[in-house]
């Protein structure tokens, strides 16, 4: 059987941006994974070598679209193939475009938390946690009073506009966000550079980690 | 009077701050040692509350009710506590490294080193590594505590190691580091004594450490 060129598993929570860019090249198959699995790391870790294994056979190379996300992509490794992962830390390298505008980003704005469409959509934001999950665990007082805590170092609330769907309502969870909780609004537009990269390469080691065929991805390889 | 600590440990998990305070407050009236209390009841609540955040099983929000649990507690044991107690086992400089603002595991470790009986300077968030030199030097610690939350920053834990290291008093204390992201092979590669995975951990780990290395 002919092996397909490329299989890309990625993290749910950036699918409509790669399906966007993929323009239906019938040698590059795309996997999703659910996304939020980076909360529980080992599972992400045991869900991704299951999909890796079972697509390695059948495949010249697989790339993640995943960064160390809470070191659930340490320990991993292709059997047969090369596996190759974007030098991220998580997916808000992959929506700002790459390492380096991360790093910058952190820079220039210290104490900035970001918020995506994704994040937005599945209520990840910190008010949609006190609504609809730290509430029912804790009742209100405790939930707003856990969410202060969490982000009471941070000054800022980002929207990183990636021009998905409908940006005017994401940016306006993203004000009301930064409206309850006493922070700064900002506005960053975002980018597709790294996506575009995730599917069609050059995959540079300045970006990407890239094991040969059954190497083991370790935390070190992510580090600055 | 016989104190339940299991029923005081588990107070703690469950974050019934009102109980808590209660049986606290009854626990130091009939006359158990605030110490004991401490060891038996209320380190062991925050050490299985560190685990349960570990595998996934307790969430932020309640992980924060079980902190303030704690704190509260803590208010009514400390001006109790003996001299004797406070600082007796040693002194600890802890902090956040550069870049990173996170401080909940961090003050959570402090709160359970306090309670075990150090004397913790807590040197705060965004520490650039010369802060925990100069914060070494001037205090002469134990145990050097850093943590970090992103792994963006965690490298700056090897940073702050090497400083010590280049100012010579690397060797006059432990260091423990910790993190959700930090992992023991990390602590090993930068050359730290200890890795803790949880804050009610640390103080167990740093006993056991110094039981070790003082024999």
């Amino acid at each position: 059987m002919k092996k397909i060129k490329k299989t890309i598993i990625a993290c749910g929570s950036i699918k409509a941006e790669l399906e966007n860019l993929h323009s239906g090249q019938d040698d590059i198959e795309l996997k999703f994974m659910p996304q939020s699995l980076h909360r529980q790391p080992k599972k992400l870790t045991e869900r991704l070598q299951t999909a890796i294994n079972n697509a390695a056979h059948n495949t010249k190379m697989i790339v993640l679209g995943y960064g160390l996300c809470s070191n659930g992509t340490v320990g991993l490794k292709a059997p047969g193939t090369c596996l190759i992962i974007p030098k991220l830390h998580d997916c808000i390298g992959i929506y700002l475009g790459g390492i380096m505008h991360y790093y910058k980003l952190f820079q220039e704005l210290p104490g900035t938390y970001y918020l995506t469409r994704n994040w937005i959509i599945n209520q990840k934001d910190p008010l949609g946690l006190v609504n609809n999950e730290y509430t029912k665990r804790v009742g209100y007082d405790m939930a707003k009073e856990a969410m202060d805590t969490e982000i009471k170092n941070y000054k800022y609330i980002a929207f990183i506009n990636n021009h998905t769907g409908d940006s005017d309502y994401y940016r306006n969870i993203a004000i009301e966000n930064a409206q309850f909780f006493n922070k700064k609004f900002i506005e960053i537009e975002g980018s597709t550079v790294l996506l575009n990269k995730i599917i069609n390469g050059p995959y540079k080691k300045k970006e990407f980690v890239i094991l040969n065929p059954g190497e083991k991805s370790k935390q070190s390889h992510f580090l600055k | 009077m016989n104190i339940d600590f299991e029923r005081i440990s588990e107070l703690i998990t469950k974050g019934q701050i009102e109980q808590l305070q209660e049986q606290t407050n009854q626990a130091i009236e009939t006359g158990t040692e605030p110490a004991i209390l401490l060891n038996k009841g209320l380190l062991p609540g925050m050490d299985k509350v560190g685990q349960l955040w570990r595998n996934g099983d307790m969430f932020m929000p309640e992980v924060l009710r079980s902190a303030k649990a704690m704190s509260k507690a803590m208010d009514i044991l400390r001006p109790h506590l003996s001299k004797d107690d406070m600082g007796s086992a040693g002194k600890m400089v802890l902090g956040t490294v550069a870049g990173d603002l996170h401080d909940i595991g961090k003050d959570l470790a402090g709160m359970m080193f306090e309670g075990a009986g150090y004397e913790v300077l807590n040197i705060g968030i965004d520490q650039p590594n010369e802060a925990f030199v100069n914060a070494a030097i001037e205090h002469k610690p134990d145990v050097l505590g850093m943590s970090a939350l992103l792994t963006t920053t965690m490298p700056r834990m090897g940073e702050v190691i090497n400083s010590l290291k280049e100012s010579g008093i690397r060797d006059e204390m432990a260091v423990i580091i910790g993190g959700a992201p930090v992992t023991k092979e990390f602590a090993d590669e930068i050359g730290a004594d200890l890795y803790a995975p949880n804050a009610g951990s640390a103080v167990e780990l740093t006993k056991q450490y110094f039981a070790q290395n003082n024999s």
